[in-house]
């Protein structure tokens, strides 16, 4: 449903093409990348940027949701697994995701936090 | 001593818990059991006296709410201290009698643990009573808070766990969502989903 085309829509955008992600978040954006705070569409896009090459295993994904409380939000709980750069040992990760709906199927990301798992 | 026990949970039951970020002043309510005294002042301090946490999760039955200090309008920008004081709330009380978890939800709070998924608040608590375990402790490594739409925080919180005494840690990683009370300030936990982490 919709987390799962969201979730397959920004790790492929991520590990593809990360300038195209600016697209999913408003300036009340917030990403909190290992502990550090980035705020609307720019600066969360650089961040993703700045990673260099990353790939994310999308298919081992495992991905949870809840609705939240009001119906136009939902979260969106995802681990798993990525590699940075082409020979990086696979590390286990996490993120959640609390999406908001502006429209029928239209929704952006409100809040985003990342953590390596060790 | 029954009586007193159902004065002590009125008592708590009617003022809350209140994890404040400064000295509560407790003296009217000192005349009761000591336990009383030693809870608050345990709590409005910087001491995490185990011993203390376990007298509250005993005496809270009907209603123990996380509650902190200051205004409406100091909420959003509270959200940090907010996320950090529940997160160690949520896991001493978890760790020592977590029958006094089921406080923290309404009835229509959310939890996934593992990939099951379990709404209300005495389902949560029968859930979380009913793990296959008798003692766990939880270290967390990492909380980030977020202020969430619609007026809420979003805390994710990561770290380690032990299970009955075992050497071998799990990882862990764990999302709560939290809003604030109707009428009163403080907060419940609407969302919450748990997960372990495999290498």
């Amino acid at each position: 449903e919709v987390a799962k085309a969201f979730i397959n829509h920004f790790y492929s955008t991520l590990d593809s093409n990360p300038s195209a992600l600016a697209g999913l978040y408003q300036p009340t954006s917030v990403l909190t990348f290992e502990g550090t705070k980035f705020e609307g569409p720019e600066a969360i896009m650089k961040k993703y940027c700045d990673l260099g090459e990353v790939a994310h295993n999308v298919p081992m994904l495992t991905t949870e949701v809840q609705m939240s409380v009001n119906a136009q939000s939902m979260l969106i709980f995802v681990t798993g697994q990525l590699k940075i750069g082409a020979t990086g040992n696979p590390l286990l990760f996490s993120q959640v995701f609390q999406l908001v709906s502006t429209g029928p199927g239209a929704y952006y990301v409100h809040n985003d936090m990342f953590r390596l798992l060790y | 001593k029954g009586d007193s026990m159902a004065t002590r949970l009125h008592l708590a039951a009617s003022i809350m818990l209140s994890l404040a970020l400064h000295v509560v002043s407790t003296s009217s309510l000192s005349s009761c059991e000591g336990g009383h005294v030693r809870v608050f002042s345990c709590l409005g301090g910087q001491r995490r006296d185990k011993s203390c946490l376990k007298d509250l999760s005993a005496l809270v039955g009907e209603q123990p709410t996380l509650r902190l200090r200051g205004g409406s309008d100091q909420q959003a920008s509270n959200f940090e201290e907010i996320g950090k004081a529940f997160v160690s709330h949520y896991y001493s009380i978890f760790d020592s009698n977590r029958a006094g978890l089921q406080g923290l939800y309404q009835d229509m709070s959310m939890l996934t643990f593992e990939g099951e998924k379990i709404q209300g608040a005495a389902a949560i608590g029968q859930k979380l009573t009913s793990l296959p375990f008798q003692t766990v402790k939880h270290e967390v490594v990492t909380v980030d808070s977020q202020p969430a739409a619609g007026g809420g925080v979003l805390v994710f919180a990561c770290g380690n766990l032990k299970v009955d005494g075992s050497e071998n840690p799990m990882k862990f990683s764990q999302v709560f969502c939290l809003m604030p009370l109707q009428g009163v300030q403080g907060y419940f936990c609407y969302n919450d989903v748990f997960r372990l982490n495999y290498g």
